[in-house]
């Protein structure tokens, strides 16, 4: 196991910032002693590499070799590692032994003693809340009311107590505790729980957890998709098993989990990333099993274009090699065999919806994927800036061949639902970013009378031609009266209205662009 | 199986969802002997058949066209046809996600209703997931069995008319998430609690739209064991996109100037002959793409409580 200094120097760092003034000056020196720290990130080479084996049941067990979040008292999330034999360090909360949690169920939360000795934490309820008379008309802020020093505190662990007895004896030494409300009562445990407590909790990987992690240490990272948004995005694209999906992820593999998750290992997901090499580093913290591993396959954007050339694979003698160069050889043939499928499978087309939560700009890439979609097909674009997703918007609505696009804003809002003290909470995401969805739709105008020109070609020249720009737009507000689906109503002129009960002619104006089209 | 798999071209017997308006789709199945009429014309099932998903038809005489949808959990929803009140799309998006569902997982819903959430569940669950849903009235209970057999997702679920309050659900250790939408949500927690496999992690989401069931549901989930008790309000913002003109204060001299050029032009008319004014030519500011809020919106669904189900120890 390698020892990510820097990793482990930031959590003393940040674990030092949080204790105040008066206690544990010496826990630097006891965490680090040997303690092998393990680290955050590291690239991902070969994803068979990260595979946990077993089957969906177990990662409700905590296994040897996967990733675990670790809930601290202080409220903070560590990721480790685990691996067997090890001894992992929460810094001042204490150590534990790996041995000790592998092979047993999530949700437990165990609480550290004598040093490295763990025993498991008896479900707590919250308890109710009594009013009194107590009210905060004497608090004032007063530092010497506390009777016990650091110094104290000190002695108190060097005489042997951990944890909730500490927590008791500050409590019983606070001159004026009973005089607080009950509120504030418990407000000032919690406070003492996060500092003495020495109870952590194992936390199962999911995409909820997962993204929690991520999403409270970087979210730029993950593009700021917050979890209502993400799981937004897998229902409006009707991701679940069998499906063939497209997915262009900037979001460190965020969505790409998400998508992976749902198809359980069944059907393909093609995902697009940035770069020459994927950066999808959220995906091995899911603990995937091989099964789901199976069903992704990964291009950069040089390798979506049917134009960009790809290197031709030099293949060699395999019997002039040595043992260590075949090892090698192998693996570059393996992985050029891949890329080389999957450039087929895409160019195939046929694919079951198109998510996107890109850097790039969306109407390029709709350009790349539509050919590539079938019909009746979600397409559901993230993006955390409205007005980009506005001018996709735009974009759609004249080119016709999506159904219904719209764009939302995601509003979550969370609650502390205790006894008597129930409200939304007081501090919460400011906004979860935006959706622009549409259904792909198959435009054939000519299907009444035969004509042979294509969608496609229909679809680029009412981009590219004036003329047609003209009869396509007269054409969106006809559909705006029969259908109402492209423009919103308030925007429709009067002397539109007006039209409303006159007939639509759809054929004639088809037959009208089949001939323009002719003509281009 | 057209709600668990997607087919390309639209066969006899399918079900097909007809997009007319946004507002207006109906659920067809597809009979090639039958013709579908609405305001906007006739249309042939015959027509229908062989077309590729997605493709818009035109009616026959002409007056009107709409597009042939794929069936989906949420194009269902808009269209099944004995609805209650339905969950939207920001909370089942939610609510599927927080209750770790996927492929596989084992699900207990109460109660079953319009059958509309069932079939969210079930597509994500499929196919080797398992749903046990539980509805008190016998006629919605029937309907919703109905519509699973018909949608091919029958072998997934399992549909059982009870009254949960009084009997419990009579399942135990065998489900990973539960979710109660009920009205005293706080009456079947201690059986769902028993529904869950005991020996590992489980959640619960209670659906609740008032304030006070989401106090007693706590209440309960915290007596009955439960921990992690967390409450979120989860909507969705619509925003509608236009493109307007931005005109700048010149723009409202000119206008101005032209009305008085008008009514200067009036009165000349009246005591003489026309005097004939060079029109200036108007320039179009650019335009510029907005949006907003629509001015009324949904404001509350529900209170969605969930809690995390403690597996057992060994010594319990």
């Amino acid at each position: 196991m390698e020892i990510d200094q820097d990793q482990s120097l930031s959590e003393i760092v940040s674990v030092t910032t949080e204790i105040t003034k008066d206690i544990d000056k010496n826990i630097k020196g006891k965490e680090v002693k040997g303690v092998e720290e393990v680290e955050e990130i590291e690239e991902i080479e070969e994803i068979e590499g990260e595979v946990v084996e077993g089957e969906e049941e177990d990662t409700c067990y905590i296994h040897d070799n996967q990733y675990v979040l670790i809930l601290l008292p202080s409220g903070n999330i560590k990721v480790v590692k685990l691996q067997k034999d090890k001894k992992i360090s929460l810094g001042k909360f204490g150590v534990f032994h790996t041995n000790d949690i592998i092979g047993k169920p999530f949700g437990h939360s165990y609480e550290i003693h004598d040093r490295d000795k763990i025993k498991i934490i008896r479900n707590v309820a919250f308890r109710e809340v009594d009013e009194t008379d107590a009210n905060n008309k004497e608090t004032i802020d007063d530092p010497s009311k506390q009777k016990l020093s650091y110094e104290d505190i000190e002695q108190l662990k060097k005489d042997g107590l951990e944890g909730q007895d500490i927590i008791k004896k500050v409590v019983e030494s606070h001159s004026t505790f009973n005089k607080k409300t009950e509120y504030s009562k418990a407000k000032y445990i919690k406070r003492k729980e996060a500092k003495f407590s020495r109870v952590f909790t194992p936390v199962r990987p999911t995409l909820y957890s997962v993204w929690e992690y991520f999403h409270t240490k970087n979210p730029s990272k993950i593009r700021e998709m917050r979890i209502d948004s993400l799981s937004q995005m897998l229902t409006l694209a009707n991701v679940r098993a069998y499906s063939k999906m497209l997915v262009i992820d900037d979001t460190q593999g965020l969505l790409i989990s998400g998508v992976l998750e749902r198809l359980g290992g069944y059907g393909v997901v093609i995902g697009i990333h940035d770069g020459e090499n994927h950066n999808f580093d959220i995906m091995r913290y899911m603990n995937f099993s091989k099964k789901i591993y199976n069903s992704l396959r990964i291009l950069s954007w040089q390798q979506v274009f049917k134009e960009e050339s790809q290197a031709p694979f030099n293949y060699q003698n395999e019997s002039k090699l040595s043992e260590k160069e075949l090892k090698f050889y192998h693996r570059k043939k393996a992985n050029y065999e891949r890329i080389d499928s999957t450039r087929e499978l895409l160019f195939k087309g046929g694919f079951d919806g198109l998510l996107i939560a890109s850097q790039y700009q969306p109407e390029s890439i709709l350009e790349t994927f539509i050919p590539y979609l079938r019909g009746s097909r979600p397409i559901v674009i993230y993006h955390i800036n409205k007005e980009v997703l506005m001018n996709t918007c735009v974009h759609m609505r004249i080119s016709r061949i999506y159904l219904n696009p719209t764009i939302t804003e995601s509003w979550l809002r969370g609650y502390q639902v205790l006894p008597g003290r129930t409200h939304p909470s007081m501090s919460t995401s400011g906004g979860g970013g935006y959706l622009l969805k549409a259904t792909y739709i198959i435009i054939d105008d000519n299907n009444n009378n035969n004509s042979s020109s294509s969608l496609s070609s229909t679809n680029i020249n009412i981009i590219d031609n004036e003329k047609n720009m003209e009869i396509d737009n007269n054409n969106i507000i006809k559909d705006d009266n029969v259908n109402n689906n492209v423009v919103d109503d308030n925007n429709v002129d009067d002397n539109v209205d007006d039209n409303i009960d006159d007939k639509v002619d759809l054929e004639k104006i088809s037959s009208k662009r089949a001939k323009l089209n002719k003509e281009d | 199986m057209s709600f668990l798999q997607y087919k390309t071209h639209i066969e006899e017997g399918d079900l097909v969802i007809a997009y007319i308006t946004r507002e207006n789709m109906m659920p067809l199945i597809v009979n090639p002997t039958m013709t579908y009429n609405n305001k906007f014309g006739t249309f042939k099932h015959s027509d229908m058949v062989g077309k590729e998903y997605g493709s818009k038809i035109s009616s026959h005489n002409g007056r009107g066209f709409m597009y042939l949808l794929h069936p989906t959990p949420e194009l269902w929803t808009h269209v099944v046809p004995h609805r209650t009140q339905i969950l939207y799309i920001a909370d089942i998006s939610f609510i599927t996600t927080y209750l770790d569902l996927k492929p596989g997982s084992i699900v207990l819903e109460s109660g079953t209703g319009s059958g509309s959430f069932s079939h969210s569940l079930t597509r994500t669950i499929a196919p080797n997931g398992h749903l046990y849903t539980f509805e008190y009235h016998e006629e919605r209970a029937k309907a919703a069995k109905q519509d699973f057999e018909r949608h091919g997702l029958a072998d997934l679920i399992t549909i059982e008319c009870r009254d949960v309050y009084k009997s419990g659900f009579e399942i135990t250790d065998t489900v990973h998430a539960v979710f109660l939408d009920l009205p005293a949500p706080w009456d079947a927690i201690a059986s769902a609690k028993r529904a869950f496999k005991q020996r590992r992690i489980g959640k619960i989401c209670c659906f609740s739209p008032c304030i006070e069931q989401v106090q007693r549901t706590c209440a309960s989930l915290n007596e009955n064991g439960f921990v992690e008790i967390k409450m979120f309000e989860c909507l969705i913002r619509n925003q509608e996109v236009h493109t307007i003109p931005i005109y700048t204060v010149k723009d409202a001299v000119s206008k101005i100037k032209a009305q008085q050029e008008k009514k200067r032009k009036r009165r000349e008319q009246d005591g003489e002959k026309d005097h004939t004014t060079k029109s200036q030519h108007k320039q179009e500011p650019p335009n510029l793409s907005v949006s907003k809020t629509p001015t009324e919106a949904r404001g509350h669904t529900s209170y969605l409580t969930f809690a995390t189900f403690l597996p057992i120890l060994d010594d319990e």
